[in-house]
């Protein structure tokens, strides 16, 4: 089935937390708009974590950050509020819906429904349904890996569940626009360590399983040191003082447990990409950083 | 840390996703067993690692004594399992066998057990209060399931709570009418409220939920209960919070919203870990070093310099208040109990020693040297 507008493309950043998802959909999104295509930058929940990085404030329409580069904030309320006033139309219903006391705590608690809003927003430019949504590319910055699987599986779930209906035919749309390779394609972040490396190689075969979706992975913070393996043993053996002993010893088991996650990731998926280490404590200067870094290929480790 | 121990049954760990609080969880459980305390470690979604040092896998909910221990108390662990948990406390607590059957079908409950509705979060406290009354042990060390933010770990009772109140059931099954004026106001707008839901929904996915407040009645009042039995252990003298979290801006000042929300709430804050603060194999080389390595190193000493910064504001602001303490990046993996020991050791005497200064209150200023703190 073909959808009303076939080229725009969604792109899904997830990973295990803290393996810098933000940093590194925020560089994808940067070198896409610099590239000439119309980038948005999502990110999910309630708070801002780009606000601070950009300095400007992000809020559910976009913010212009710089030529074809804008952040949204897109939390289940209001992609909930957006989706009944396009079914409903009249405002004064819609307010009276949203400002019930126990619709609110119907709303608060029950399961997928704002998933559901927030997925039904995040395809509807592919679907052109409700307000329009002009971008060339959706970077989603979205949850980590269990979170993430469980929001994919919610319009399935609500699909199976109400066959008949707005709400299951929208589920079944949306269910579909993920699964199709031409419109969303996934990017799992991972580290040279063991637990977000077996954490990305377990959501990688979920997402072809349940989804048909296969994944590229990128390996974030690989430490690339000017130094081999063999310089730093050699400076090792011709020292006694105990600071160049441990931060050799450092150095070494650093790169050791580096070579021993990367080739378990790479027996998996030889065709990960890495990104370097960044040796900056500051958001902006990371992204930037990842933004003009090159994608080393796993070949050259 | 025996005094931390000593004065708490329930400690909690609470932080965002990725700063280590299971291997953090099962560290003081280590320590506590150390010192001598029956101690039980609730964990969710470990590692395999993981898993395997403390001799649990996915099958054992019942606490597991752990193996290969020479402790002068005794640890053991269980893992949480949200689904099974949730099913068996609906089926304990029924007043009507038949209804709670009927409940586990429906498939709007199906959904509500899954991991989005927050019910992980409701389970590990449903399971922390039935294992807390059941006094089988001296202490108990409560890992959170991994949340965007670690506040929807405590909002999410509450929040299953207020959707199985008497109040927001009878409204769903339409109890609510009267004869009075007013009652025929909130009747009418309760009519257009319902049918924008049906309108948005469709009726078929009003039947479910209608067959789903219709077979809730038999677990509500359990649910009203257990859930003041939560508050009441969450904010208990005896229960404290750990602050688990990472070293960059983010994740501190995640950490600090936090906080300020612990505070606010009443909840009893007694400490804050910043995992991963700094390398102690970091320390100046002589000047006779090959440039090279002094160039490698130089970059890495920046790199943990530049951390500082968040790191002081974060500690001035909070230590006067609770210890703030620092764990190194270990570079060999934790693995095995062997190695959880080593973490378990780092974590006790980073503590002990946070906390002797935080009572001396010494000021720090922020310095170069700072770079390696001890």
């Amino acid at each position: 089935m073909g959808f009303a507008n076939e080229n725009q493309r969604i792109v899904f950043i997830t990973g295990k937390g803290g393996v810098g998802k933000s940093a590194i959909a925020a560089a994808i999104a940067q070198k896409y708009a610099l590239g000439g295509a119309k980038t948005l930058l999502v990110e999910l929940g309630e708070h801002s974590y780009f606000e601070h990085v950009y300095r400007r404030p992000i809020r559910y329409e976009p913010t212009e950050i710089k030529p074809n580069f804008y952040i949204s904030l897109w939390s289940g309320e209001p992609c909930l509020r957006e989706y009944v006033f396009h079914l409903i139309r009249v405002k004064k219903i819609v307010d009276l819906f949203f400002e019930n006391k126990i619709m609110r705590t119907f709303i608060r608690a029950a399961p997928a429904l704002k998933e559901l809003a927030v997925l039904g927003k995040i395809t509807s430019g592919i679907r052109k349904w409700g307000p329009p949504l002009d971008f060339d590319y959706i970077v989603i910055d979205a949850f980590s890996s269990g979170h993430f699987m469980a929001l994919l599986r919610a319009p399935k779930g609500m699909a199976d569940l109400i066959a008949a209906g707005p709400m299951g035919e929208q589920s079944r749309l949306i269910d579909e626009v993920l699964r199709r390779t031409n419109l969303c394609e996934f990017k799992i972040v991972t580290l040279p360590e063991e637990l977000p490396v077996s954490e990305a190689i377990e959501l990688h075969s979920e997402l072809v399983a349940e989804m048909g979706q296969s994944a590229e992975i990128i390996c974030n913070r690989v430490y690339q040191s000017a130094l081999s393996e063999g310089d730093v043993k050699g400076f090792q053996a011709n020292t006694n003082d105990r600071a160049t002993r441990d931060f050799t010893d450092f150095l070494l088991r650093t790169l050791e447990g580096q070579k021993t996650n990367l080739s378990e990731l790479k027996s998996a998926h030889p065709g990960f990409e890495t990104r370097p280490f960044i040796f900056s404590a500051q958001g902006l200067e990371v992204i930037n950083q990842l933004q003009l870094s090159k994608d080393h290929h796993a070949a050259t480790f | 840390m025996q005094q931390l121990f000593k004065a708490h049954k329930v400690l909690i760990c609470v932080g965002s996703g990725g700063v280590g609080k299971t291997t953090l969880s099962a560290s003081l459980g280590i320590c506590a067993a150390q010192l001598g305390l029956k101690t039980l470690v609730m964990t969710i979604d470990p590692s395999r690692r993981l898993k395997v040092a403390l001799g649990v896998d996915s099958s054992t909910v019942k606490p597991v004594r752990v193996p290969g221990q020479k402790y002068s108390g005794e640890l053991w662990a269980c893992l949480l399992n949200a689904e099974e948990i949730f099913r068996d406390f609906i089926i304990n607590s029924s007043t009507n066998p038949e209804l709670a059957q009927q409940l586990l079908k429906n498939r709007l409950y199906q959904q509500l057990s899954t991991t989005l509705s927050g019910s992980q979060e409701f389970t590990s406290l449903l399971q922390l209060t039935k294992i807390t009354q059941e006094q089988n042990y001296d202490l108990i060390i409560l890992d959170t399931p991994p949340a965007q933010h670690a506040i929807d770990f405590l909002e999410a009772p509450e929040k299953i709570r207020a959707l199985f109140q008497d109040r927001v059931v009878r409204w769903f099954v339409g109890e609510e009418e009267g004869s009075s004026f007013i009652q025929k106001i909130i009747a009418r707008s309760t009519h257009i409220v319902l049918s924008a839901l049906e309108r948005i929904t469709g009726s078929t996915f009003m039947k479910e939920l209608n067959h789903f407040f219709a077979t809730v009645r038999t677990v509500q009042a359990k649910i009203s209960e257990r859930t003041e039995i939560v508050q009441e252990i969450l904010h208990a003298e005896s229960t404290g919070f750990l602050l688990v979290t990472g070293f960059d801006e983010a994740k501190l000042r995640e950490a600090e919203a936090l906080f300020g929300y612990l505070d606010s709430n009443k909840y009893h804050l007694r400490g804050a870990f910043i995992n991963r603060a700094f390398v102690p194999a970091l320390r100046p080389l002589p000047a006779a070093t090959e440039p090279k390595l002094v160039a490698e190193y130089a970059q890495w000493a920046t790199f943990y310099q530049s951390r500082e910064v968040f790191f002081q504001d974060f500690t001035e602001k909070w230590q006067a208040r609770v210890p703030v303490v620092r764990l190194p990046e270990l570079s060999q993996d934790t693995s095995g109990l062997d190695g959880l020991e080593v973490f378990a050791h780092e974590m006790g005497s980073a503590y002990t020693q946070q906390n002797g200064h935080n009572n001396v209150s010494t000021n720090h200023k922020p310095g170069a040297e700072r770079v390696q703190p001890r």
